[in-house]
């Protein structure tokens, strides 16, 4: 089960028990067989893309009333904090939905609430540096419509998408299901094994040439950079400079540069300094070109991911067109649409919504630290989004991925704690995790009990030392095939 | 020019692709403002029954902490056994469909496309009645690589479908090259506002019958949508006759655009059998799924069914008196057309 169908099945009520229903089954273990399924083979593989890390596997959802021996999920990138602002503001901005919405709008998004939202990006994603224009925006079902769209229009089926890891582990699906392209992994920490703290995880020069170099060679056209900016799951801003480098990379190569800012307006961190792609070109004096595009959406900073709002931005105006078209299939309800745009319209209740929204998360940020790091978990200061980065190294039996994955299995069986294993997300060192902690409060202080007790009874391994020579894959051993 | 853009993507902005939406309108006609403007009757919507549905609509309960979260992209469970119960049955004249056959998604189109995304390989064939829907075309091939073969359907035979022109669509695709993968049917049709007989229904499932590698989609947004003489039959209706075809190769689809008159909602609905198929269109619905509040407000809509008994009755009453008014005015000026029985257009 993937964290998107871990996602469907939490959200069924905390009591009630999961049944296995068949999407549950060991997926990676079935054979395509035209005769048996009936349905073509990109259709049957396409489940099968999803993160299988737990695929198998059932669970019912901690309450603390109704299911106190539930298990309590870090393992999904949602904000629950934040409902009692958004619920009221929503109730009344759906509120008498105009007839002459029912009808067919716009395919690019209600104009409106394009108009709205480029405003809205202007001034929170790069602090009125560079203008969005609402002629520029294409609005559909989500950022992963967005994203398959984009890839369908600036890549041929199989063409690579290089991608500094360790990264979402759905962006596998998002690029290679429909769109068809693979993604290459762009390895940062391994080329620069001297580099210690964060920058370890920012894309190099060197990096990026491997990558590039390694696609070539499986003969693949390296079509797309795609970063996540801020990232996920490193939780930081790339630098100005790591943005100056990957644009610079992608122009020398002839690549499309995608930045994914679905993150943008969640910097909850004061001591943060986000460098979105428009706020570069607006300090290089340059437009962005035909070459760079930037997607958002309102799943993460606005905890909205049921109204399934996303949009691209490009200057490209092929790409826009053909991304108009492509939406008429992925369009985001009218009704929804128009509510949106009396929500971003009322700027006074967004400043303070992301000022609140901000602050809680940060919040919550400094607890993780506070609860965890006394237990020998090392977490890399969060600057944005909705999880954090934690180096549990000191509670792997050994150096290994075998033992990354035995943690992984012991947090859900003994500690009855999900956390995304650093091996679905294709970090390059066993033995990190991400802590999406946005949950409701009383979810997330059980969690953290709970992670607290399983540190206390772990035996502490010395500190390990972050060996800087020999670096090869085979080092930890084999990497964990998927269940 | 286009040389920044993939294939598929040139393919996609290709000037001459009708799209469904808005279009801008240059001289837009207005009673008092612009009476010498521009009157567009090219577009399926229908504007009769909006007060009638908006009133329902918008009384619905108001969005809830639940509606913000990630859910199934099947659907969300109360709005996928509503329209088990109060559409699919109803098409269905019987006990046919559970919430688990059902998958909703951001509109026929998308619904579509993505069905034929799962049931068709690259390079598979979409046999389709023409004249057809022009957007049709879009829906099938973008992003699928699949092509279309026609199925020659003519004046002269009031646009009645029969087995040879199966037949011959079926080994037209395979001397192509290409394998006839899914046959395509828009019933009530579209354009010619046709309602398949009993006997042509009764063709077609025996012919997919006889293809084990067939499978079948009925696009049935017109269903309620019937105000002629003719009885709609649904493809539900009889297919349990052919128990292979019915458990794992027919499939319809139905939506709020043209019944409900609510295509700016955008939401469509699959029936199937096939659990693989689900499964598929479970994951990749992902891609095109409906806001929460908007599948929560029509589970509210489209619940109570003596609403939408007097909703459907009302709908085909407007209909007939639009179509009547149109139908009269064209034979007094003596221009032929094919008489229409279903929908919201005819062919001239």
């Amino acid at each position: 089960m993937s964290t998107l169908m871990a996602a469907c099945l939490l959200n069924r009520g905390p009591a009630r028990r999961i049944a296995n229903r068949g999407m549950v089954r060991r997926l990676s273990q079935e054979v395509y067989d035209p005769k048996i399924h009936a349905i073509s083979e990109r259709g049957f593989k396409a489940p099968r893309l999803l993160p299988q890390y737990l695929s198998g596997v059932t669970f019912t959802a901690y309450h603390p009333k109704n299911n106190p021996d539930g298990h309590v999920s870090f393992a999904v990138a949602e904000n629950k904090m934040l409902e009692d602002l958004l619920v009221p503001k929503y109730q009344t901005a759906f509120n008498g939905f105009p007839a002459e919405l029912i009808y067919y709008q716009e395919t690019e998004g209600y104009p409106a609430f394009r108009a709205a939202i480029a405003e809205f990006l202007t001034k929170y994603v790069n602090k009125g540096s560079y203008t969005f224009t609402p002629d520029k925006i294409v609005a559909g079902a989500g950022c992963n419509a967005m994203l398959d769209n984009l890839f369908c229009c600036i890549s041929e089926p199989g063409d690579a998408v290089l991608l500094p890891r360790p990264y979402y582990a759905v962006f596998e699906f998002d690029v290679q299901c429909k769109a068809g392209s693979t993604i290459v992994g762009v390895e940062t920490v391994g080329v620069q094994p001297e580099v210690k703290g964060v920058e370890r995880y920012y894309p190099t020069l060197k990096g990026l040439e491997k990558a590039r170099d390694s696609a070539l060679q499986q003969g693949l056209n390296p079509k797309v950079l795609l970063i996540c900016q801020p990232n996920n799951p490193i939780s930081v801003c790339y630098p100005k400079h790591v943005m100056e480098l990957v644009w610079e990379f992608a122009e020398k190569h002839g690549m499309h540069l995608v930045s994914d800012e679905i993150y943008g307006a969640g910097i909850h961190a004061k001591q943060a300094d986000f460098w979105s792609i428009s706020r570069l070109a607006a300090d290089k004096g340059r437009t962005l070109g035909d070459y760079v595009h930037v997607i958002y959406a309102l799943s993460k900073d606005f905890a909205s991911s049921g109204l399934r709002c996303g949009m691209m931005y490009s200057e490209n105006q092929q790409v826009l067109k053909s991304m108009r078209k492509l939406n008429d299939l992925c369009q985001i309800s009218s009704h929804t649409q128009w509510g949106l745009s009396r929500v971003f319209s009322d700027t006074e209740w967004i400043e303070d919504f992301l000022s609140k929204a901000n602050s809680r998360l940060n919040d919550r940020f400094k607890l993780v630290k506070k609860s965890l790091e006394p237990e020998g978990v090392k977490v890399i200061e969060a600057e944005a989004g909705l999880f954090c980065w934690l180096d549990c190294r000191s509670w792997l039996e050994e150096n290994t991925w075998e033992a990354e994955k035995k943690l992984y299995q012991q947090l859900f069986d003994e500690a009855k704690v999900l956390l995304t294993p650093g091996y679905s997300m294709r970090t390059e060192q066993p033995g990190y995790f991400r802590c999406c902690f946005a949950t409701h409060e009383e979810v997330f202080n059980e969690g953290m009990k709970r992670l607290k007790d399983f540190g206390a009874d772990k035996l502490r391994i010395e500190e390990l030392e972050e060996e800087s020579d020999d670096w090869q894959t085979g080092k930890y051993g084999k990497f964990p095939t998927t269940t | 020019e286009d040389d920044l853009l993939s294939e598929r993507g040139s393919w996609a902005a290709h000037p001459k692709m009708y799209f469904r939406g808005y279009e801008t309108n240059i001289n837009p006609y207005d009673p008092i403002t612009n009476p010498k403007g521009c009157i567009k009757l090219s577009l399926a919507e229908n504007t009769l029954m909006r007060d009638v549905l908006l009133e329902r609509y918008n009384s619905a309960p108001p969005a809830t902490r639940a509606d913000l979260v990630y859910s199934d992209y099947l659907g969300t469970r109360s709005l996928r056994e509503v329209l088990a119960k109060n559409i699919f049955n109803r098409l269905a004249k019987r006990e046919e469909a559970k919430w688990e056959n059902i998958a909703v998604s951001a509109g026929a189109g998308a619904i579509v496309n993505h069905v034929l995304w799962v049931l068709g390989n690259p390079g598979d064939s979409v046999l389709l009645p023409s004249p057809y829907y022009n957007s049709f075309s879009f829906d099938i091939k973008a992003r699928n690589d699949l092509n279309i073969e026609s199925i020659e359907r003519r004046p002269e035979d009031l646009f009645a479908i029969s087995k040879a022109q199966l037949d011959a669509a079926y080994e037209s695709a395979i001397k192509k090259g290409s394998k006839p993968r899914v046959l395509l049917l828009c019933s009530p049709d579209n354009p010619t506002g046709r309602v398949y007989k009993k006997r042509e229904i009764a063709t077609i499932l025996e012919w997919c019958n006889s293809k084990p590698d067939l499978h079948l989609v009925s696009d049935e947004l017109y269903a309620f949508s019937v105000f002629g003489e003719s009885e709609f039959t649904s493809i539900l209706e009889k297919v349990h006759e052919y128990p292979n075809l019915a458990s794992k190769r027919t499939h319809i689809v139905w939506a709020l655009s043209k019944d409900m008159g609510a295509s700016g909602l955008r939401c469509g609905a699959l029936f199937s059998k096939n659990t693989n198929l689900l499964r598929a269109m479970q994951n990749i619905g992902y891609f095109a799924a409906v806001p929460n509040p908007v599948q929560s407000a029509l589970a509210y809509t489209l619940g109570d069914t003596t609403f939408l008994e007097s909703y459907i009755a009302e709908n085909k009453r407007r209909l007939l008196k639009r179509y009547t008014v149109l139908a009269t005015m064209l034979s007094e000026q003596g221009i032929p057309f094919v008489e229409g029985e279903a929908g919201l257009f005819f062919l001239g």
